[in-house]
């Protein structure tokens, strides 16, 4: 038969929170910040991240750096408190552990997850031309002279929004910046540092992180 | 006198009886139930009653259902001529529900209704996980705490500590077919556009040209809709799609071939019998015939007939206008037209035509097949309705008609006179021996072929916007499903879950195959996951203590643990069912409403369009889950079901001819051959025909074979019947005039665009064309023979 599962279904909209694609929706808005911001193929940098869970009284802060490639995916390495790393492809999230030169790759879920490697990335690389057909601006802002930024956005996905709020973005040439502010009331706040645009090959084991 | 008395009281009663029927059919016919699945044809033994209501559910609910997708390069363009499509159909109010976009309402359904479940369901990433280590526990609530939010796939720490929640919920999203949700709308990448979906489902609807002419006209108007967005493409799937296609298609034909050959039809007849009258003494019997006929198997059935049954015991029952005709023919002869004595004339051979084609029939009844049966017992009662027509009302209805001009009259017997005979000369015998030859060669060239596709008409540009959806998109197709029994609800959840298994180990696509298990795992699943958390989280080593130890937390230990005793409860198939969330996969559930009771349990899973198997590698698939899961194939079954009836009717015609070949042995010694010869080169011509265009060989075409058999032998014995030449031209004109209409109403079917149909339309005018123009090539004229003259 020429059907269907019926996917007006809700459970349909259960691919939920990570499948959503800022690639969609009212044309960007903000073409001058585009202007200003590189979306190179990859894109390497350090982070400190502070998430702030309600009912927990420390924020939990974590070091660690990140690596994107364009089309592929990301892979974020926690070094502090401990060391730990994911890859976030099309096909999936990954757990990596290396030892030496092998890398040992594991499903921590598997699953369409194009969308949601576009966002993570686009966040990251901070495109707002993209994140403005998923959000809603709600606030921008120049900040200091030497060409800084800020923007807020909402998402406009409603399935998005049941969990996050708000996303803040600050930066100059590339992102400095992200908080998020989910609907539960936790925060998280990451500070991007030394990101740059490595043209450079991609490592073995990072080539083996991304196959799909 | 006293036999026209009774003559009179006869016609009467016939006449009451017709009315009667009449009245029954008028009474009966409205609410009686007009089966039409083709497995009703079948014997008891030959069904298995859970397949075929689960296969009818199946069906019934993805006939409803309908999918486009609507494709712009620009993805903002794509949604807007998507809501525009949805948006038309919508205010159409021939749907029960479009969707175009999902409402954030009904995701927070979702998420309120597994929310006091949540510890008892586990992907199975988190399940293997979980089985090789259980500190793996703690590394995903570390992911939680420190990856940033979405990238873990949890739905945050409070509710969702270990991100697994989170994880089930996503990966059931491979029911999703493909479709990826972006900004509430569903989308999918096709040839590097981007295509938002519109689904829908068909709302109540009356059956019949109209409402299917309204339909079509409503989702014609949405695709204007959608295509008054430039560059838009709208691609339709759909079960709908086809049915309004092959509807629209049928119309046309009907409109087309239909009124030509009625057009024709009645202006031959008006230029062969000079009136309106004898036109309609021509038809009457048919009409009579299968409306007494109808009225006998509604009243056998109990009400209950069988569409395919009438549509084919009607056909059947056209032979009847032979008698007629026959009838008529008479205003052919050269003295004053006299009705009854007409009727004296040709009552032997009406009576020899019905017993032939009776006894014929008869062996529909040697089979045990209640369809055929059906048939026979339509045929059968249809013919003698027709017979007694002529029989008892020719003699009033006919006594006021004008014999035929003399100038026309001499045409007709000019013109056999001149008609090619068998010991005429060698010409007509090589030109029969090439016929024989053509019709061995052809029959050499047969090709079987069952598919019940061949019932349809086919769009090519239908056809491939079906496949490129399908190749996009992950949905259930091609009519397969497994059928999952067992003796309780757990029971069939837990063999749905192997077969779940198997299904996704088996091939990439089969990891969206759905079931209800996907959204209500088994008892003993559930308490396996909530069990495996469970000891992960307890103990000294356990994650509890070390996210408390971490975190400088020592409460956290204990509100998890309570949030994990009071969130693990099982979620049965009764909450389920009773709740909205499971509206767009019920059908799949097919048992005791309220989910609970034991017996009759069964679950369907439809085996999704993209699984590339082969039956045998499916079924095997099924047989490793479990013993009890069968296969069911429908468009294969119904293939199979006509294979089947295809195989008895042969032996039918076989057994059929038999018994008419002995019957005119008797009635003709060595006559007998003249008789039988035409129908039987008609036969061969129609098989042989087949070969030669190609056209495969099924049920249609056996039942066009049938057809031929039964006027064949007509209009043999109408010839071999007729002895004196004045007589002889008048058997040609109702044999003429017999075949001409049944090839106009039968015949044209070959310009029909559905291949079953061309082939009966070509088998029909091919066999009854070649019985009809050599029927009069086996006359034997009495002077010949030396008989007395007869009348």
């Amino acid at each position: 038969m020429k059907s269907l599962p019926f996917a007006g279904s809700l459970c349909l909209g259960l691919g939920l929170i990570l499948n959503f694609n800022p690639s969609l929706g009212a044309e960007a808005a903000k073409a001058p910040l585009a202007d200003r911001l590189a979306s190179p193929p990859i894109l390497s940098g350090r982070f400190t991240q502070e998430k702030r869970i309600v009912g927990l009284k420390k924020p939990l802060i974590s070091t660690g750096d990140f690596l994107v490639v364009r089309d592929k995916g990301v892979i974020w390495r926690t070094q502090k408190p401990f060391a730990a790393a994911v890859a976030v492809t099309r096909k999936g999230i990954w757990s990596l552990k290396r030892t030496g030169a092998d890398l040992k790759r594991e499903p921590i879920h598997q699953g369409n997850l194009g969308a949601a490697m576009d966002m993570i990335q686009k966040v990251l690389a901070g495109d707002p031309a993209s994140l403005a057909k998923a959000f809603s601006v709600t606030k921008e802002s120049e900040v200091g002279g030497g060409g800084g930024w800020s923007l807020e956005l909402k998402p406009l996905d409603p399935v998005v929004a049941r969990v996050i709020l708000s996303i803040l973005l600050q930066g100059s040439k590339h992102v400095d910046r992200v908080e998020y502010s989910e609907t539960n009331g936790d925060k998280t706040r990451i500070d991007f540092a030394g990101v740059a645009d490595n043209a450079g090959e991609l490592g073995s084991w990072q080539a083996d992180a991304f196959r799909d | 006198m006293i036999s026209s008395v009774i003559k009179k009281a006869l016609a009467l009663a016939w006449a009451l009886f017709i009315l009667a029927c009449g009245a029954y059919l008028a009474w009966r016919l409205p609410t009686a139930s007009i089966e039409s699945s083709i497995f009703a044809l079948l014997p008891e033994r030959n069904q298995d009653p859970a397949v075929r209501e689960a296969g009818a559910a199946l069906r019934s609910e993805l006939e409803r259902r309908f999918l486009v997708l609507v494709a712009h390069a620009d993805p903002e363009k794509a949604v807007l001529a998507a809501e525009a499509y949805a948006a038309r159909l919508r205010a159409s109010g021939s749907m029960q529900e479009v969707a175009c976009a999902i409402p954030a309402t009904g995701v927070g359904r979702m998420l309120d209704f597994y929310e006091p479940h949540r510890y008892a369901l586990l992907s199975a990433e988190d399940r293997e996980a979980l089985e090789r280590d259980s500190g793996s526990l703690y590394d995903a609530a570390q992911r939680t705490l420190y990856l940033p939010p979405g990238v873990s796939g949890s739905l945050g720490f409070r509710k969702d500590p270990f991100g697994t929640w989170g994880r089930w919920l996503s990966s059931r999203s491979g029911a999703s077919a493909g479709l990826t949700l972006r900004n509430g709308h569903l989308t999918a990448e096709v040839d590097g556009k981007t295509a938002v979906a519109v689904l829908g489902t068909l709302g109540p609807r009356g059956r019949g040209m109209q409402a299917q002419n309204l339909l079509s006209a409503r989702f014609d108007s949405a695709g204007r809709a959608a295509e008054a967005v430039p560059g838009a493409t709208v691609l339709r799937s759909g079960f709908v799609f086809h049915e309004l296609l092959a509807a629209r298609q049928a119309h046309k034909e009907m409109t087309s071939i239909g009124t030509v050959s009625a057009v024709l039809l009645i202006v031959l007849m008006l230029l062969a019998f000079r009136g309106i009258w004898p036109t309609l003494l021509g038809f009457l019997p048919v009409v009579i015939g299968c409306m007494a006929a109808t009225a006998i198997l509604l009243w056998a059935g109990g009400g209950k007939v069988h569409l395919i049954a009438m549509v084919f015991g009607s056909t059947i029952v056209g032979v009847a206008e032979d008698y007629g005709m026959l009838f008529i023919a008479g205003l052919y002869e050269d003295k004053p037209w006299d009705g009854r004595r007409r009727l004296l004339d040709v009552q032997r051979s009406i009576f020899l035509g019905l017993l032939t084609s009776v006894l014929g029939y008869l062996a529909l009844f040697f089979v045990p097949i209640p369809g055929l049966r059906q048939i026979g017992l339509f045929s059968i009662a249809g013919l003698v309705a027709s017979w007694a027509t002529v029989m008892l009302w020719y003699p009033w209805l006919g006594t006021r008609l004008k014999p035929v001009g003399a100038g026309v009259r001499r045409a007709a017997e000019a013109m056999e006179r001149r008609w090619p005979k068998v010991h005429g000369g060698y010409a007509t015998g090589l030109a029969l021996t090439g016929l024989l030859a053509f019709s061995l060669w052809g029959c050499l060239r047969m090709r079987v072929d069952d598919d019940v596709r061949l019932l349809y008409a086919h769009d090519l540009r239908l056809q491939q916007e079906q496949d490129k959806i399908m190749s996009v998109l992950r949905m259930p197709g091609g009519g397969r499903f497994f059928l999952v029994r067992g003796k309780d609800g757990q029971q069939v959840l837990e063999r749905e879950e192997k077969l779940l298994a198997a299904m996704a180990a088996a091939d990439s696509a089969g990891s969206t195959a759905v079931g209800v298990s996907a959204f209500v795992p088994s008892r003993s699943r559930q308490a396996g996951d909530s069990a495996l958390l469970r000891s992960a989280f307890e103990g000294a080593g356990g994650t509890g203590a070390r996210l408390a130890r971490d975190l400088g937390a020592p409460e956290l230990e204990t509100d998890l643990r309570k949030d994990l005793e009071k969130n693990s409860r099982p979620v049965t198939v009764a909450q389920w069912l009773a709740d909205p969330v499971s509206a767009p996969f019920r059908y799949l559930w097919r048992g005791p409403p309220d989910g609970l009771g034991d017996g009759a349990v069964a679950t369907v899973v439809p085996v999704p369009a993209a699984m590339r198997l082969g039956m045998e590698p499916l079924r095997a698939l099924a047989k490793n889950a479990d013993p009890d899961i069968v296969l069911v194939d429908q468009i294969q079954d119904v293939s199979d079901t006509l294979a089947f009836l295809r195989r008895h009717l042969v032996w039918v015609l076989c057994i059929g001819s038999g018994i008419v070949l002995a019957a005119l042995i008797l009635l003709f010694r060595k006559r007998a051959w003249g008789a039988v010869a035409p129908a039987a080169l008609g036969v061969g011509a129609g098989l042989g025909s087949l070969g030669w265009s190609g056209l495969p060989v099924n049920l249609f075409a056996l039942l066009a074979l049938a057809l031929i058999l039964g006027m064949g032998i007509d209009y043999g014995i109408f010839v071999q019947e007729s002895r004196r030449q004045r007589q002889r031209a008048a058997a040609l004109v109702a044999i003429n005039m017999g075949a001409a209409s049944n090839m106009l109403a039968f015949g044209m079917l070959v310009f029909s665009t559905t291949p079953a149909l061309k082939a009966f339309g070509l088998v029909l005018a091919v066999g009854l064309g070649v019985a009809w123009l050599t029927a009069p090539c086996f006359a034997v004229s009495n002077e010949e023979e030396g008989f007395a003259n007869g009348s």
